[in-house]
């Protein structure tokens, strides 16, 4: 019997480190990704909430000219078109910029990766700090000093739709007592089930905010169902 | 206010969410978010390797290159590598080239669409996970014969495992990745205690027949309720998915299986083989590579190792073994 046959146990823990160690670097393009999604969003939101944009901290490193969100992500740091032998389809987005790329080589890297692993626990790499910005920046900027924010609630039941280019999504928010009691999908007319966010109203709630997360694969309806919120929040003013 | 964030995706034809605890302030949810996001990535770079359901998938490109060594990607090669020895462990009660059959019962249907796919080369019924050779020193596959080469038993659990590590890597010491019946538990919930585990009565849907606390393991479940072959395909001998490979007909000794072990891939892959096996055989199994698992016949007779707790008692794994790639 070889140590393979009694040793399953760690031959699945030794599988896990080696796909990790080869593969270190791909999750970053799905974080990246959020992280370009989530400073769109930010910025829709501030021209839609504060037509005079008070904290455009976020939005100076991008260029002036996106009229819309979708233009944005070119934005996003130089990508150096890098290009790493062989796999390179396969990590088209290892975004270059940062400092430590060690990780992008193939690998070769098994033995060196866990001395540079610090990058995505501790410091947020070149890439992090835009959202991590967006968030700290706009959201007490533009909920809270912009003149809408400071209105207290009135009770009474409001609708708002959010679109996307799947389709709109109407939200509806019943404020009692100045809070958010309520918030329900009331229409669903993307081309996807709306089953996707149902997590989303109760954060609503939860926050009374329209802060809600990410529905990962279902950002355009969740985009959607926070615009909705948004303009049923703003009715409430 | 909430003290857990939660962030779900589609995935390996079930719902995937994440939750790490902790998270109150926003900028701790950005980070969180971030890492869930890497976290949920790995499902998709599973699926994109290891997904028989997507003909572009380098599992599905292997299979239509028989006779070929093929180069293979780490994770292909390491899911492939620990497949082939369980089913040499098992003796074939598992075996990963069970995909021609499960295609002819009717397990051919995209999970997310509904489509059918139609990806399987002209197989034969005789193929076994013997006619598939790894070169560890080339990093190849060579599949000797036609076969379909199926490594969804091991590929969830890959996906749950790997994003456990990205977590754990990322500094998390609490949270839980839970796709479908298969989970990974680390630390305490939100309330600070063990994660609380209710395992499904396998024949009553809403009945939970048995609850205990888990921290720090995977708890994986393989029952004979999900995923029944109901009218498709013509081969009435699978009525559903755990499929006794010796035999071709779906494995009837269990109704369900649940096994706690370190790592998803090692509960998903052992637990199928012991659903297989049937309740002494497969506990046999699972006690030998220290695993720990509750077994539940047709009959609803329990079996289960020493090591499962009594209701609502706690059972604690090992933190990760294996250390933080931070740590060295």
């Amino acid at each position: 019997m070889t140590p393979i046959k009694n040793n399953l146990v760690a031959l699945g823990s030794a599988a896990v480190v080696a796909v990790y160690a080869a593969g270190y670097a791909r999750t970053r393009e799905a974080a990246e990704r959020f992280a370009v999604e989530d400073s769109q969003r930010r910025q829709e939101y501030e021209r839609h909430a504060q037509p005079a944009p008070v904290a455009p901290v976020p939005v100076a490193a991008e260029p002036t000219k996106d009229t819309s969100a979708h233009a944005a992500p070119p934005a996003r740091e130089t990508v150096t078109p890098k290009h790493t032998p062989a796999k390179t389809a396969s990590r088209p987005h290892d975004a270059a910029p940062k400092a430590a790329d060690t990780a992008t080589t193939p690998r070769v890297e098994v033995a060196s990766k866990p001395a540079e692993p610090t990058p995505p626990a501790s410091t947020p790499t070149p890439v992090a700090p835009t959202p991590e910005m967006t968030f700290k920046v706009t959201p007490p900027a533009s909920a809270d000093s912009t003149t809408d924010a400071d209105k207290p609630l009135k009770d009474g039941v409001y609708s708002g739709y959010g679109r996307s280019r799947h389709g709109d999504i109407e939200a509806t928010v019943s404020i009692k007592n100045g809070k958010i009691a309520e918030a329900f999908i009331s229409q669903c007319l993307t081309q996807y089930s709306c089953s996707w966010i149902a997590a989303l109203p109760p954060q609503v709630v939860a926050r009374q905010s329209a802060e809600v997360d990410y529905i990962s694969g279902a950002t355009q309806s969740t985009n959607a169902f926070y615009y909705a919120v948004v303009a049923a929040l703003k009715k409430a003013k | 206010m909430s003290d857990a964030f939660l962030l779900s995706t589609a995935s390996m034809g079930t719902v995937v969410t994440i939750h790490i605890v902790g998270g109150a302030a926003s900028s701790d949810r950005a980070a969180h978010h971030r890492a869930a996001e890497r976290a949920l990535g790995w499902f998709r770079e599973v699926e994109r390797v290891c997904s028989r359901f997507e003909p572009t998938s380098e599992v599905s490109q292997l299979s239509s290159r028989a006779g070929e060594a093929v180069p293979a990607s780490p994770m292909l090669f390491a899911a492939t590598h620990f497949a082939l020895a369980v089913a040499e462990e098992t003796g074939g009660a598992f075996d990963p080239t069970l995909g021609s059959l499960l295609e002819a019962a009717g397990f051919n249907h995209e999970h997310r669409s509904g489509w059918p796919v139609r990806i399987a080369p002209a197989t034969n019924g005789a193929a076994s996970f013997r006619d598939i050779e790894l070169d560890a020193d080339a990093h190849t596959i060579t599949l000797v014969r036609p076969l379909l080469l199926d490594l969804g038993a091991v590929a969830k659990g890959l996906a749950i495992d790997m994003a456990a590590k990205e977590l754990d890597d990322n500094g998390y010491e609490n949270f839980a990745v839970d796709a479908g019946g298969d989970l990974y538990f680390a630390g305490n919930n939100a309330a600070g205690e063990p994660w609380s585990v209710g395992l499904r009565h396998p024949r009553r849907e809403a009945d939970i027949i048995e609850e205990f606390r888990v921290s720090n393991s995977a708890v994986c479940t393989s029952g004979d309720y999900e995923r029944r072959a109901v009218g498709g395909g013509d081969n009435t001998a699978i009525e559903h998915h755990i499929v006794d490979p010796r035999t071709g007909t779906s494995a009837k000794r269990c109704a369900s299986v649940t096994t706690l072990a370190p790592s998803a891939m090692v509960a998903d892959a052992l637990g199928t083989a012991a659903f297989v096996l049937g309740p002494i055989d497969g506990l046999a199994l699972l006690e030998r590579h220290g695993l720990d698992a509750v077994i539940i016949t047709p009959a609803l007779e329990r079996t289960a190792t020493a090591g499962v707790p009594a209701a609502g008692g706690v059972y604690r794994g090992e933190s990760p073994t294996t250390g933080r790639m931070s740590a060295g």
